[in-house]
């Protein structure tokens, strides 16, 4: 029979913080400032490794880094197993680093470095947490701070090459503190390679313009991989061009033309599926345009999202009600490391951190200490739902 | 456990005996999400979940 039952919420009264905490709160400031300073563009992530190593060895933890530079760190044993995974690299680009209150503006602060202080200083709490349990056979919590995220996910791919599974795994990204991304569409990266005859430009009508089938095959590919007339939107395939290249001289008409196109796959759909058939439409159109057109892909990835019941989702809501808050699951239009994991091993993956993800990216980022540490705090309640929770 | 009907498919939804108010549900069927609104000796109330979706990510 179902109890009445409530999570047992905290007092919304500020208790007194002992000068214990605030020595730890403003240490951890501190630290925060520091993987803030320290500049981690996409395959320069040495520096920020070393940092970490020396932080958790500091608390009597056995880090180790893996053959793509990513940073592992694992506590407790035996079932169930869960995975904190925050990436290490930033978009490129210096941005002076500053706090303003309670924010912390520089490059990375929002995407995704607020991600990867409220894992690790989660992943510390538990540390210390478990040094206390004399059962620490009650579950196993691994940390892996990975490379590469921004780029081609070189970090994550070693993670799954090696084998590092876990029952549930939260990918750090900008969240804010009640959401949690459960869904994300797939990525189709495709480029075309179109070649026809040159042609004097004073008779254009001898040849077929590569440059003019770009856009006749960018209108096809919009049309014919629409779903059921949604142009924009979570729930649509969307077509972006990312790149064209073409013409040799003013009055050449181009016998050769490079179009990069970024397509983005709902949930529901099939990555590999909306490839066949962009090879298809590909095809129509050489044939149609008497050219020919070779097509492309970069790595695929399906798109993903968690049942809102499972138990990883479960864990975070319940921690977020425990705070008193109003958990929200968000499905985004963008693709996450998530996906790929996710998929990967058949396992559920949520995406969490603090951060407003529309600064990602962006000269103006910013991400509030506090709520980092907020963030952290529903981290450790996360895991002890996760661990005690049934299937 | 105890059950809740879906209010879309009508199919039955087991509930866990530890479920909180305003933990979220899916009917195994059709996938709705649903809030639990209220627990009441054994009796439970459900709502239908918000959806949120972005035309942001990563």
């Amino acid at each position: 029979m179902i109890q009445a039952s409530s999570i047992p919420r905290r007092p919304k009264q500020l208790t007194q913080i002992s000068s214990a905490d605030q020595k730890k709160k403003d240490s951890r400031i501190q630290f925060a400032e520091k993987i803030l300073a320290t500049y981690s563009p996409s395959g320069e992530e040495a520096e920020i490794v070393t940092i970490l190593k020396s932080e958790l060895e500091s608390h009597g933890l056995s880090p180790r880094v893996d053959f793509a530079g990513n940073i592992i760190c694992e506590i407790g044993s035996g079932s169930p197993s869960l995975l904190f995974c925050p990436h290490l690299d930033t978009v490129p680009g210096r941005l002076a680093v500053r706090k303003d209150g309670n924010k912390l503006y520089g490059r990375g602060a929002c995407d995704a470095k607020g991600a990867l202080l409220s894992m690790l200083l989660a992943f510390e709490d538990i540390a210390e947490q478990f040094e206390k349990d004399p059962d620490r056979s009650q579950g196993r919590l691994i940390f892996a701070g990975v490379v590469e995220e921004e780029k081609e996910s070189r970090g994550l791919n070693q993670l799954i090459k090696d084998r590092l599974r876990a029952d549930a795994a939260i990918f750090g990204e900008p969240c804010g503190l009640n959401k949690v991304t459960i869904g994300y569409r797939g990525h189709v990266p495709v480029s075309f390679d179109i070649r026809t005859k040159e042609a004097h430009a004073s008779a254009p009508w001898t040849t077929t313009n590569a440059a003019e089938v770009v856009f006749s095959l960018y209108d096809s590919l919009r049309k014919k991989l629409s779903i059921g007339g949604n142009a924009q939107g979570v729930d649509s395939v969307s077509v972006a061009i990312t790149g064209i290249r073409s013409g040799t001289a003013h009055n050449v008409i181009p016998g050769s033309a490079k179009m990069s196109v970024d397509i983005r796959v709902p949930i529901g759909t099939s990555s590999a599926k909306v490839a066949s058939r962009i090879e298809e439409i590909a095809s129509e159109e050489s044939k149609s345009k008497h050219c020919v057109i070779a097509t492309t892909f970069a790595e695929l990835t399906e798109p993903y999202k968690a049942r809102v019941d499972c138990r990883i989702a479960r864990a975070i809501n319940r921690s977020l009600l425990k705070r008193g808050l109003k958990p929200s699951f968000v499905t985004k239009s963008g693709t996450g490391d998530m996906n790929t994991y996710a998929l990967a091993f058949g396992v559920d993956a949520l995406t969490y951190g603090p951060g407003e993800s529309k600064l990602s990216h962006t000269d103006s980022e910013f991400v509030d200490i506090q709520e980092v540490f907020a963030c952290s705090e529903v981290l450790v309640d996360t895991q002890k739902e996760f661990f005690v929770l049934r299937n | 456990m105890v059950e809740a009907e879906c209010l879309e498919c009508e199919a039955k939804m087991k509930i866990n005996d530890d479920v909180v108010v305003g933990e979220i549900i899916s009917c195994p069927d059709c996938g709705a999400d649903y809030e639990i609104a209220s627990l009441n000796n054994g009796t439970v109330t459900i709502k239908v979940a918000e959806s949120v979706k972005e035309d942001w990510g990563e």
